[in-house]
């Protein structure tokens, strides 16, 4: 899939001009606070997706009341005009050339990974973040989850409004069938969501080993497993907690307390990585996502990295451009000057107060073939 | 300026299903722009309906005869009992000329959130009207969370009964192509596919 371009409306500082992206590789660059993160983030919710900031709606828009942002995607042969609008009214709403789409056939349309600082989370941060890591993966490995995830939330609501009222003192004659009907609702949704977390974790892992492997031992000898393992059943967890769920007002167990353990020879890895692996292990964590989401969609998803090469030494940033995609539109954002990327073949954008100048295509014919899609 | 009773007919239109604040804005101006014929005759339809539309004593659908036309065909089979959320489901239903039983309207779906429980919808009523003649309880509640839930709350209230208790099933439209189908549709039809 390639981004041809891109046009926002009210939208954090960026200004309203076109922005046309290259064929392949983009590096966004400029001095920090000047955008470059915005028109990532904006792609990054055009493709169907949310803030990786966790940036609320209202937080993007220049004015807290509504933004639109547009493009034009090839697929294949084809071309697309996709966008998203958002106002305080009306909340989210996408077009596929005019006519409204599904969030989820948006991210269908559009698929595509991005990789920011705050993905440090996968490893690092709460249950929270692994949770949202593994179902962004599930959305582009099996757009059909996304059903079984939003009835599961659902339901959750639902369940969580009824025991809210049973602890404030509403525990009417009906109350007991009402609660086993929303159990029994909530553990069919779970036992769905968790089934295929279990299948998307699973097409992760094997990638992600493959990947793992060369970079050295002490990543091939990472492992990823969901916390809790298949014995569990939900229903039955469900029906034990029964009492105390019914004294906190909420539900304890399912999906939505669920997590992803990383371990090295069966230890987790919290607090024992380096800053430095947690960091490749975050890059080969979303390459692998990138893959599994590309082998499932038939369409290569594009790739956004923000701020890509912090921290990065000279050598390590050769074999990061060695192991990027082609054959997609690629986004990178830098704060460093271009000129630490002489032989870098890729459309430079320069980012400047919201605005987008282009220095056009480097190098373009040595691109795509010096840099092999094997690596990734 | 304000304008009193143009705030009162938006505020009003407002409350209505689907219909946000610039719709009710459009409706309001349609109306007063209209001849004063046309309004009357919007209110008097809306009046006149009230009073002759009302809920039938034995389903709950709504009807201008009591018992509906539906509960008065004697030809109808009282074995069987259809339950729908709204009285729309029927009309739905009654298209296919498939279902000869009997129906029952609960008038909305479970749901906590939005303060419904089995008081708000009438299940009292379709627990009455399960006698030991009815064989079959078809629930047609809609596929999605609260009418699922709906079901299963009905499905344990009626166990004691004994009456057979069927869920109506999801899958691919008829005539449609297999190609085309969206990917949750497609899966519930694995989900629920029957042996031949």
């Amino acid at each position: 899939m390639r981004l041809l371009e891109l046009t926002t409306r009210g939208f954090r500082n960026l200004s309203s001009d076109i922005v046309s992206f290259g064929p392949g590789w983009n590096l966004v660059v400029g001095e920090n606070g000047q955008g470059k993160t915005n028109l990532l983030e904006a792609v990054a919710l055009l493709c169907g997706q949310r803030s990786f900031r966790r940036a609320s709606p209202s937080d993007m828009s220049a004015d807290g009341e509504s933004f639109s942002i547009e493009g034009t995607l090839r697929r294949g042969f084809s071309t697309e005009d996709l966008s998203v609008e958002w106002s305080s009214g009306a909340g989210r709403r996408f077009c596929r050339s005019g006519k409204e789409i599904s969030f989820r056939e948006a991210s269908g349309l559009a698929p595509a990974v991005f990789l920011a600082p705050e993905h440090r989370a996968i490893v690092t941060g709460p249950p929270e973040a692994r949770r949202r890591f593994l179902d962004r993966l599930l959305l582009g490995y099996r757009p059909a989850a996304g059903a079984d995830l939003a009835a599961y939330d659902r339901a959750l609501k639902e369940r969580n409004a009824l025991l809210s009222r049973i602890r404030d003192g509403g525990w009417g004659r009906e109350s007991t069938a009402e609660l086993e009907a929303w159990t029994e609702e909530l553990a069919r949704a779970g036992d769905a969501v968790r089934r295929h977390r279990r299948e998307g974790l699973a097409a992760f892992s094997a990638v992600f080993s493959e990947l793992a492997k060369p970079a050295g031992k002490e990543y091939a000898e990472i492992s990823v497993s969901y916390l809790p393992g298949e014995s569990s059943d939900l229903l039955e967890t469900l029906e034990k907690m029964l009492p105390i769920e019914r004294a906190r007002g909420r539900t304890l167990a399912g999906p939505h307390r669920d997590d992803l353990l990383w371990s090295r020879h069966g230890r987790p890895l919290e607090g024992r990585a380096s800053a430095g692996e947690v960091h490749r292990l975050v890059a080969l964590a979303k390459t692998a996502e990138w893959r599994v989401v590309r082998d499932a969609a038939g369409e290569t998803p594009l790739f956004g990295i923000d701020d890509f090469d912090a921290g990065l030494s000279s050598a390590s940033l050769d074999r990061f451009f060695d192991g990027l995609p082609e054959g997609t539109t690629v986004v990178l954002t830098t704060a460093s000057d271009v000129s630490r990327f002489p032989a870098v073949p890729a459309t430079v954008l320069h980012m400047s107060a919201g605005r987008t100048t282009s220095d056009g295509a480097r190098a373009a014919e040595s691109h795509g073939e010096s840099h092999g899609m094997a690596r990734i | 300026m304000r304008l009193k009773g143009f705030d009162r007919l938006v505020s009003e239109f407002q409350r209505l299903p689907g219909i946000g604040a610039k719709s009710a804005a459009r409706l309001a101006y349609f109306l007063l722009r209209a001849p004063r014929e046309e309004a009357d005759r919007l209110s008097q339809a809306i009046s006149e309906s009230r009073e002759a539309v009302r809920r039938c004593s034995v389903c709950n659908t709504l009807t201008e005869t009591d018992p509906c036309e539906i509960c008065s065909e004697p030809e109808r089979d009282s074995t069987l009992l259809c339950v729908v959320e709204e009285p729309g489901n029927v009309a739905a239903i009654e298209k296919t000329r498939e279902f000869r039983g009997r129906y029952h309207v609960l008038w909305g779906a479970l749901s906590p959130l939005k303060g419904i429980g089995p008081e708000e919808i009438d299940v009292a009523g379709l627990i009455r009207r399960v006698t030991p003649e009815v064989r079959e309880v078809v629930l047609a509640t809609n596929p999605n969370v609260e009418g699922e839930t709906t079901a299963l709350y009905i499905a344990r209230r009626l166990k004691p009964t004994g009456v057979r208790v069927t869920r109506i099933a999801f899958g691919l439209p008829v005539g449609g192509d297999i190609e085309y189908a969206d990917e949750v549709t497609m899966a519930r039809s694995l989900e629920n596919r029957r042996e031949l």
